[in-house]
């Protein structure tokens, strides 16, 4: 290496370059999230249903996952999944959960299923004069529309997993490999309800190099790019805004999915009922990331052997996690085989 | 233990303790920040190695020091909590005579017997403190060693000096693949699962003691507060049953009339509210 007197420059450059971006940043917030036109409907349970889309078209409903906000499916129009789909002829439905509070500490999957899903497509259901309707499932949401087509497959016309993990033990699954020795129970026992706070540390402690440092030192790259940089801050507003998690149902999905593999090992039990997920046969869509670091794709890829769908279709796309409902790729691969297959499903 | 707890008994000593424990990610992040100012210095001296070392060694001894507060202002707690034992103001003079060893005697046994959980909660706090120090300091040695190695590889190859956005580039990337590789291990989650664990055994013994404290002083203790948590639970639960009953019974009383207005000949009969039910 030659020593070159250049080289204690580039990081003061580097960081006036951050600073001016910075600055500009700060100037642009808040930023707005949230493209497309939405009504909220009257909904029994503790979250809010919301419909996109003229309510003519075929109805989908959205379930998202209980531990980040659902807006990341409509964070701008360019990159919306909700834009999409509603363009495509898509009535979609989305149940938000929410924010839970102390008071909903005991509230466990099973309401979620009971109380907040299935009330959801009996509204739907009524609303379409229909006896089944479509389901799209994202992250954890998936897992849980997963167990609700096995509980309720007479109600679930078809159904498309997005990122959902059915095999939580992995040998890539990191998640598991962290607390697959913890003491879920005694843990939330002192917390309560769990933290987001402290989630976020569990997720960014995963990749915390990218997510960390890599992220914030690219942030200088955007320069006068104003978009991008809008675009920036929509995404890093929607990563740290999550939820507390509701106590009861944080243990249930720790232990019984991820220590238990309660889906795989067979002896899941919700609502009372033993969840099977060969019950549903319908047509499903599962679609996962290849470098996804939160859902490996085996864990997703594990559905083609755990469901009874007699038409399962798999759409394998490059990226990580978020990039299968942000990445321009999705957008112009993805979305339009889903909008298509859907109006096949009927 | 800390001896002289009176001068630490200061409220924000309390608060950074509570502030520590949520902080499960401080001392990741000395690491990661470790790398960009050993650089920064290696772009201002020229000496990278020496940069290097010198840094990671000072983020290491800023990690013991903070798992050293931590502990310390539990401590804190331990000892204000401590206070209100008047056997252990009778024994205090006898320095030879270990907490550890006084019966639970006197007015306060419950008290003493909480504690003494709370002390043994947090010797095993300290305990797996230490040991995710130790992997975390293991991961230090790797990356650094790793880099170094790589950096001696590359710099016969290389014929211009590389940036230090590109050496911080480097880093990181080393730094990435350490870590995923102790993610991937055996041990490395092990630690960080007996530091939660450890960490909500503490925290639970903590609220024991301070909801002694708080009866005390006539707030809502923990124990008040997930009672009407429970209770609030059921009431809902109770209501839904009740909802969904409603509506079947609603559902069934509407096909009854229907069934009823089919076989009646008739015109469908309307229902109208007496004059003398008018109300404004």
């Amino acid at each position: 290496m030659s020593n070159d007197t250049s080289c204690p420059n580039d990081s003061l450059q580097l960081q006036s370059k951050l600073a001016r971006v910075l600055r500009r940043a700060r100037e642009l917030q808040p930023v707005s999230a949230g493209s497309t036109p939405a009504r909220d409907l009257p909904h029994s349970g503790t979250a809010t249903l919301y419909r996109y889309g003229s309510g003519e078209g075929i109805p989908l409903l959205v379930v998202y996952s209980l531990v980040n906000r659902p807006y990341i499916l409509d964070l701008s129009c360019e990159r919306s999944v909700i834009g999409a789909l509603v363009r495509g002829g898509i009535t979609v439905y989305l149940l938000d959960w929410g924010y839970p509070g102390p008071m909903d500490r005991f509230q466990r999957l099973d309401d979620y299923i009971e109380d907040e899903i299935d009330c959801a497509v009996d509204n739907i259901v009524a609303r379409h004069d229909t006896d089944r309707i479509s389901l799209l499932g994202v992250c954890q949401g998936g897992t849980l529309a997963v167990c609700y087509a096995a509980l309720r497959r007479e109600r679930v016309r078809s159904l498309i997993t997005l990122a959902t993990p059915v095999d939580f033990q992995t040998p890539q699954d990191t998640l598991y490999r962290i607390v697959r020795h913890v003491n879920i129970e005694r843990l939330t026992q002192a917390l309560g309800n769990v933290p987001a706070t402290g989630l976020n540390t569990l997720f960014t402690s995963l990749k915390p190099f990218q997510l960390l440092y890599r992220r914030y030192l690219r942030l200088a790259e955007l320069g006068d790019d104003e978009q991008a940089l809008q675009a920036f801050l929509r995404l890093e507003q929607w990563m740290y805004d999550s939820p507390d998690q509701a106590g009861a149902a944080f243990v249930q999905f720790v232990r019984d999915f991820y220590q238990a593999n309660g889906l795989v090992a067979g002896n899941l039990r919700l609502c009372g009922k033993s969840v099977d997920p060969t019950r549903f046969t319908g047509p499903l869509f599962n679609a996962y990331a290849t470098a996804d670091h939160l859902v490996p794709p085996a864990a997703a890829k594990a559905l083609a052997n755990l469901t009874g769908s007699l038409a399962y279709h798999e759409a394998e796309q490059p990226g990580g996690h978020l990039g299968l409902f942000i990445s321009q790729h999705a957008h112009r691969r993805l979305y339009p085989i889903l909008v298509e297959w859907l109006h096949q499903c009927g | 233990m800390q001896k002289d707890s009176a001068n630490h008994s200061r409220p924000e000593e309390i608060q950074g303790l509570l502030c520590d424990l949520l902080k499960g990610q401080g001392a990741l992040a000395i690491l990661l920040a470790a790398g960009w100012s050993a650089l920064a210095a290696f772009a201002r001296d020229g000496e990278a190695a020496t940069a290097l070392g010198e840094h990671l060694n000072q983020a290491l001894e800023q990690l013991h020091e903070e798992v050293a507060r931590s502990v310390e202002s539990v401590n804190v707690l331990l000892d204000l909590a401590r206070q209100l034992l008047s056997i252990d103001r009778l024994a205090h003079p006898f320095a030879h005579f270990a907490a550890h060893c006084y019966p639970c005697i006197g007015p306060l046994q419950k008290e003493q017997t909480n504690l003494e959980a709370l002390q043994r909660t947090l010797d095993g706090y300290q305990t797996a403190a230490l040991r995710y120090t130790q992997e975390l300091g293991e991961l230090y040695q790797a990356t650094l060693s790793e880099y170094q190695q790589e950096l001696t590889r590359r710099a016969p190859l290389e014929r211009t000096t590389r940036s230090t956005r590109e050496l911080y580039d480097h880093w990181l990337e080393v730094a990435e693949r350490t870590y995923e590789r102790f993610l991937h291990s055996e041990t490395y989650p092990q630690a960080i699962s007996a530091l939660l664990n450890a960490w909500a055994d503490l925290r639970l013994a903590l609220q024991t003691v301070l909801d002694e404290l708080f009866a005390y002083m006539g707030l809502p203790t923990r124990h008040a507060v997930e009672d009407t948590q429970r209770h609030l639970d059921r009431l809902r639960r109770q209501q839904r049953i009740d909802t969904i009953r409603l509506q079947h019974e609603i559902t069934a009383l509407r096909k009854e009339l229907a069934a009823l207005r089919a076989t009646t000949t008739g015109p469908p009969q309307t229902t109208s509210r007496p004059d003398r039910d008018k109300r404004s």
